[in-house]
């Protein structure tokens, strides 16, 4: 993709204009690291929103709020209880991306090895976004009509994105296969579940890198629900429901390798998510 | 071409690019030639500068992304015959073969130690993981930050 020109936006309402005067044209950069994976053939302008007042990330009752600016780095630093994003953080490519890449971008240009779009489905996470107006969206309603490699908000500008604090009785499971510390992930798998007496209130599943977008896995989510909190109910998952999945096996993987991959990160970040449940949310 | 101006190592700059152009040609071409070319996708670290005080790829940033931020090369640490910790930590511990990722490599250490004068191992091997070296197995790198980082604590050994 080719640059031919770039204007900078200090307000949102500014970056709102430019994406209107400049129409298909236009091209919203915080980062700017994927327009070395966007393809287009026409020539892009560049709106730097780099400058715009939506970064840093604060917590407001159980939720933390992320300004779409915020930098891996500073989500790999935050420090809080019940944050979990520093698991992720860890394990993106390397430092000199992590401090340029926003999280913002990594949801707004999905490829199919985003990291964030997949744990963001199993947190559930919510979405601020504007363009002749301010709305809030569910993570997954939007993901229903979104496709890999395009502009998620075409047209309008992600502000925040809303996360669960995770408090006592919930975890987070999070897995990223990858051939090497800063390469793609060829399979991501992230879960959350609640728990209430011993028995499972509440599970998300969702999976990425293996599949064209990152997809919840409603099928294993039921099965989960009201089951007993422990490894017994990990066992015994009916695996049945990913066949229905058109899985796109990465970095020479065999379809049968994917899919037993998958089964078995299934199973960890389920673990894990009970083990941090169980041990109280920490 | 439009211009642009930005505080290279010190001294307000100005530039005509390309809209298009990347950081790392801009550098080069104004004979900033410390940043060296590496794999061009930000993978290798070789080409690592240092943005509002955090290494990034210059490979990976726009020139244009630099407008008014405070970019810091190699050649800032230029002084004869006074190489900085860094470099000095470096050249002790045999971290240095051919020398084509020592720049990349010293500016990560150089952001690193300018936000925490006394990064643990772990902090090390994070703050580092985002340079290649194809020479010295790492071990040598590694060892030469832990010095810098005992020398700030105060550690005798």
């Amino acid at each position: 993709m080719r640059i031919k020109d770039f204007v900078f936006a200090r307000k949102v309402s500014e970056a709102y204009s430019h994406l209107k005067e400049n129409g298909e044209s236009a091209y919203l950069l915080a980062g700017g690291t994927s327009t070395f994976f966007v393809k287009s053939k026409t020539q892009k302008v560049a709106i730097d929103i780099s400058r715009l007042p939506i970064k840093g990330i604060s917590k407001k009752r159980k939720t933390f709020k992320i300004g779409a600016l915020t930098t891996i780095d500073e989500i790999l630093n935050y420090k809080e209880s019940g944050w979990v994003l520093n698991k992720v953080a860890l394990r993106f490519v390397n430092q000199q991306m992590r401090n340029i890449s926003t999280i913002g971008g990594n949801i707004s240009r999905v490829f199919y090895w985003s990291d964030f779009p997949v744990v963001l489905l199993a947190l559930d996470g919510k979405l601020k976004i504007t363009d002749s107006k301010t709305r809030n969206v569910n993570i997954s309603e939007t993901f229903k009509t979104m496709s890999a490699h395009k502009d998620a908000f075409k047209n309008s500008i992600l502000e925040f994105i809303e996360i669960p604090q995770l408090v006592s009785d919930m975890g987070f499971g999070y897995s990223k296969e990858r051939r090497t510390s800063g390469a793609f992930s060829s399979a991501t798998t992230a879960a959350f579940v609640k728990i209430n007496k011993g028995m499972i209130k509440d599970a998300r599943l969702a999976l990425g890198a293996v599949v064209p977008f990152p997809v919840r896995l409603f099928d294993i989510e039921k099965e989960l629900m009201g089951k007993q909190a422990d490894i017994s109910t990990v066992e015994k998952i009916n695996y049945d429901s990913l066949d229905k999945i058109k899985f796109v096996p990465r970095e020479n993987m065999t379809l049968d390798y994917c899919r037993h991959l998958i089964k078995v990160k299934i199973k960890d970040v389920i673990c894990e998510a009970l083990n941090q449940a169980i041990g109280g949310g920490k | 071409m439009k211009k642009i101006s930005f505080l290279l190592n010190g001294e307000k700059k100005e530039f005509e690019i390309d809209p298009n152009e990347r950081l790392l040609g801009l550098l080069r071409r104004n004979g900033y030639k410390g940043t060296k070319y590496g794999c061009l996708e930000g993978a290798c670290g070789t080409c690592t500068v240092i943005m509002d005080g955090k290494a990034v790829d210059s490979c990976m940033v726009f020139a244009f992304q630099a407008e008014g931020r405070e970019i810091t090369t190699i050649e800032s640490l230029d002084k004869e015959n006074e190489p900085h910790e860094i470099q000095k930590a470096l050249i002790e511990e045999g971290a240095v073969q051919c020398g084509y990722c020592t720049p990349g490599i010293v500016l990560s250490a150089k952001a690193m130690f300018d936000e925490n004068p006394t990064p643990d191992d772990e902090t090390i091997k994070i703050q580092m993981d985002g340079n290649f070296c194809r020479c010295t197995g790492y071990e040598k790198i590694w060892s030469a930050m832990k010095k810098i980082s005992a020398k700030h604590r105060g550690d005798k050994k």
